[in-house]
């Protein structure tokens, strides 16, 4: 794997072993709630997906009805893995991989618990009908007290130490910063806005689509990047190419990500100057994805020959970095007048987000875990036959998904554009497509699980592991990623 | 300045600035208010009852103009909506998938209170083999005593009921008929002339 590679670059010193078990608590207080939200979300979705197969399915319960578990399935997914994820990727830049000691540990603990709290209240209600139906502005109000403070009390300290410890001219601190700031600044506001009773008419759909896509870009893509950015020296011993190209993406993200909102509502009750400086936006949010791909790839490609063993971090980090591509440019392209027409409304749409959060969040916060986990904890992964796993089931799954809704969304929106098609002929064509669906969100419920099984087996090993360690009080017992048989 | 200095007021400007343009500006700037007001009594509650069972997960709430897309075409609307018809809605339920008709202005096209009950109560009565989910929950099942009820829903078939009682809406469907009934966007200057 390649942390041994880097193991020989940074040879355990004396106090490293602390600082990294500084980062043991707020670790595992972020990834092991996550991990359990990547189910629930999992689940959730797949029972939506079932109940496209027959409407009858689970019969008629209110909690789980089509229009509560979809959304509360995202929600789980954006809120539950996505954002702990994005914390955990500034914990690693902040004690700089594991390195320098994290002051306050216990803060996360505290914050991850409310954190958790808030959202478990917040998806209970809305499966309890409790939402207004806002995409990611739909948790009901009652769990945003929580939210916030959890947040607060975690991201204030992580911008502390980040800003303290500062590195020049660093792309990965950039983009954790953006994505650290954005979503307290953006989020607060929004939900005060919302709450005012004098905020009324069309702009709370735009007030809706300026969050929607900046939490995406903005929040969890930045910290995606910041992650992308953080783990590519491990991988490939140099940083990303073109730092200057990056820095200019950056920028471009900054504004853009703020602005490509209003694409969503081509052809809705809005002027032309909104919706198209929102079309541009998401195009020079391609522009700048582009320029960050080059990046990755230019260094990729100098890099040394993938050594003899399989390492899953990389694997998973190149899928999600493909996907972001691919998703940026769909986000881009379908949004053009001459498309949306035809596709606006339809499951290609469906496409491009699940492409931008399974296939670029999802697989790049789970290189994050491969990564890092094992240094935190001291023992690597016990089996490269469940990362294989884990990978392959969530790699399929999310191309057989986004593959699907794709070519279901083409004809559902050629059929929808003809007048003459019933509305109910035009479901049937797409029925096929949706009822398809239901395998490859299978296939990523089982990814998931066998990662959540991964990841249990690790911990009790290295919680045997840490016992023993303590009784024989040898320093450089834990030796890093060093797998001893 | 130092460079986290100069990155956070960067990151905060350009956030100012999709906040004005994309939720000040179309607060302050969209068209005088539309006729008739916010939406009141029934129907509003109606609108918290549409957007917590998620029936924005399907259905759109807007008409495009006949260039970008079949809508005007389909009889969803004269024309394309425009903000002054959702000026006073706290519920703007804009919707993100059109896997069922747009609802716009459902409430001109379908004005049948009972069609609506039934159609919540098991879509398939209406459209054989539709995607759309029974909203059962919505409903009560209470003993029939003499007469059934004016609105007790007309069931036959496998959907009737043991003898002696009857199916009637909750107040929750009969404030989601009052929003699907009061959809009907109509522009201020023709709702002036038609007065
Ligand atoms: C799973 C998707 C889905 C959900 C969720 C859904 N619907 Fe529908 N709805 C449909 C489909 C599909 C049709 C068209 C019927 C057909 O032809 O199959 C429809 C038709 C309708 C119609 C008739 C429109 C017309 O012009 O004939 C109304 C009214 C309606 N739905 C209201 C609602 C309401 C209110 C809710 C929420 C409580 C809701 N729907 C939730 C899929 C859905």
């Amino acid at each position: 794997m390649a942390e041994t590679s880097e193991c020989e670059e940074t040879p355990v010193r004396a106090g490293t072993r602390d600082a990294v078990s500084s980062l043991r608590v707020p670790v595992l207080g972020l990834v092991v709630p996550a991990a359990v939200w990547l189910w629930v979300a999992s689940i959730l979705a797949l029972l939506g997906s079932l109940k496209l197969v027959d409407p009858r399915f689970l019969g008629t319960w209110g909690w789980l009805t089509f229009g509560r578990i979809s959304p509360a399935a995202f929600l789980s997914f954006v809120y539950g893995f996505g954002i702990p994820m994005g914390l955990c990727a500034v914990l690693w830049a902040v004690t700089k991989g594991g390195r320098l000691p994290l002051p306050g540990g216990r803060w996360f603990l505290a914050s991850s618990f409310l954190w958790n709290l808030g959202l478990w209240s917040g998806i209970t209600g809305v499966l309890a009908g409790e939402s207004r139906s806002l995409s990611w502005l739909g948790l009901p109000t009652f769990s945003l007290p929580s939210l916030g403070m959890a947040y607060l009390l975690s991201a204030g300290w992580l911008v502390a130490v980040l800003v303290r410890r500062w590195e020049e001219s660093s792309l990965a601190s950039r983009f954790l910063l953006l994505g650290l700031v954005w979503i307290p600044w953006a989020g607060g506001a929004a939900a005060l806005w919302l709450h005012d009773p004098s905020v009324r008419g069309v702009a709370i759909g735009s007030l809706e689509w300026w969050f929607n896509d900046g939490l995406l870009y903005a929040g969890l893509g930045a910290f995606a990047l910041g992650a992308m950015h953080l783990l590519l020296p491990g991988f490939l011993g140099r940083p990303a190419s073109f730092a200057g190209l990056g820095r200019w993406a950056f920028w471009a993200w900054v504004l853009f990500a703020n602005l490509a909102g209003m694409a969503h509502l081509v052809g809705g009750p809005f002027p032309l100057w909104m919706v198209s400086t929102g079309v541009s936006s998401r195009f020079l949010l391609w522009a700048a994805a582009v320029a960050i791909g080059l990046g990755f790839w230019a260094a990729a490609r100098g890099a040394p020959a993938e050594g003899k063993q399989w390492d899953p971090g990389w694997h998973f980090l190149r899928f999600g970095m493909g996907s972001f591509l691919v998703a940026a440019g769909l986000g881009a392209v379908l949004v053009l007048p001459a498309w949306s027409r035809y596709v606006h409304y339809t499951v290609l749409e469906e496409a491009q987000l699940t492409l931008f959060l399974y296939g670029f969040l999802g697989m790049t916060f789970f290189a994050l875990l491969y990564t890092i986990l094992p240094r935190v904890l001291g023992r690597s992964w016990p089996s490269v036959g469940l990362a294989k796993a884990h990978f392959l089931l969530s790699s399929y799954g999310i191309s057989f998904l986004a593959g699907l809704l794709a070519v279901g969304g083409l004809f559902q929106g050629v059929a929808l554009d003809n007048a003459e098609v019933p509305i109910h002929e035009v479901i049937l064509s797409l029925l096929p497509f949706l009822r398809s669906a239901a395998a490859p969100a299978m296939a990523l419920l089982a990814a998931h699980a066998v990662f959540g099984l991964h990841l249990l087996w690790l911990l009790v090993e290295s919680g045997a592991n840490r016992r023993e360690g303590e009784k024989a009080a040898l320093p450089g017992v834990a030796m890093e990623g060093a797998r001893t048989p | 300045m130092t460079e986290p200095k100069r990155l956070l007021l960067g990151i905060l400007l350009a956030t100012g600035a999709g906040w004005s343009l994309l939720v000040w500006m179309p607060l302050t700037k969209l068209g005088p208010a539309g006729p008739g007001g916010a939406p009141f009594g029934r129907a509003a509650v109606g609108g918290r009852i549409y957007a917590a069972n998620g029936c924005a997960s399907c259905h759109t709430q807007v008409v495009r103009p006949a260039n970008l897309g079949s809508d005007i075409a389909r009889g969803w609307g004269a024309r394309r909506t425009t903000p002054p018809e959702y000026r006073e809605e706290h519920i703007v339920p804009l919707g993100v998938l059109r896997l069922g008709p747009d609802l716009a202005n459902v409430g001109e096209r379908r004005t049948d209170v009972r069609w609506y009950y039934r159609l919540l109560y098991d879509p398939r009565t209406i459209f054989p083999g539709s995607l759309m989910p029974s909203y059962r929950y919505l409903y009560a099942r209470v003993p029939l005593l003499g007469t059934p009820l004016p609105d007790a829903l007309p069931l036959a078939g496998r959907a009737a009921l043991a003898p002696g009682f009857q199916v009637v809406p909750r107040p929750e469907a009969r404030a989601l008929v009052a929003y699907l009934l009061s959809l009907q966007r109509v522009p201020p200057a023709e709702a002036d002339q038609s007065q």
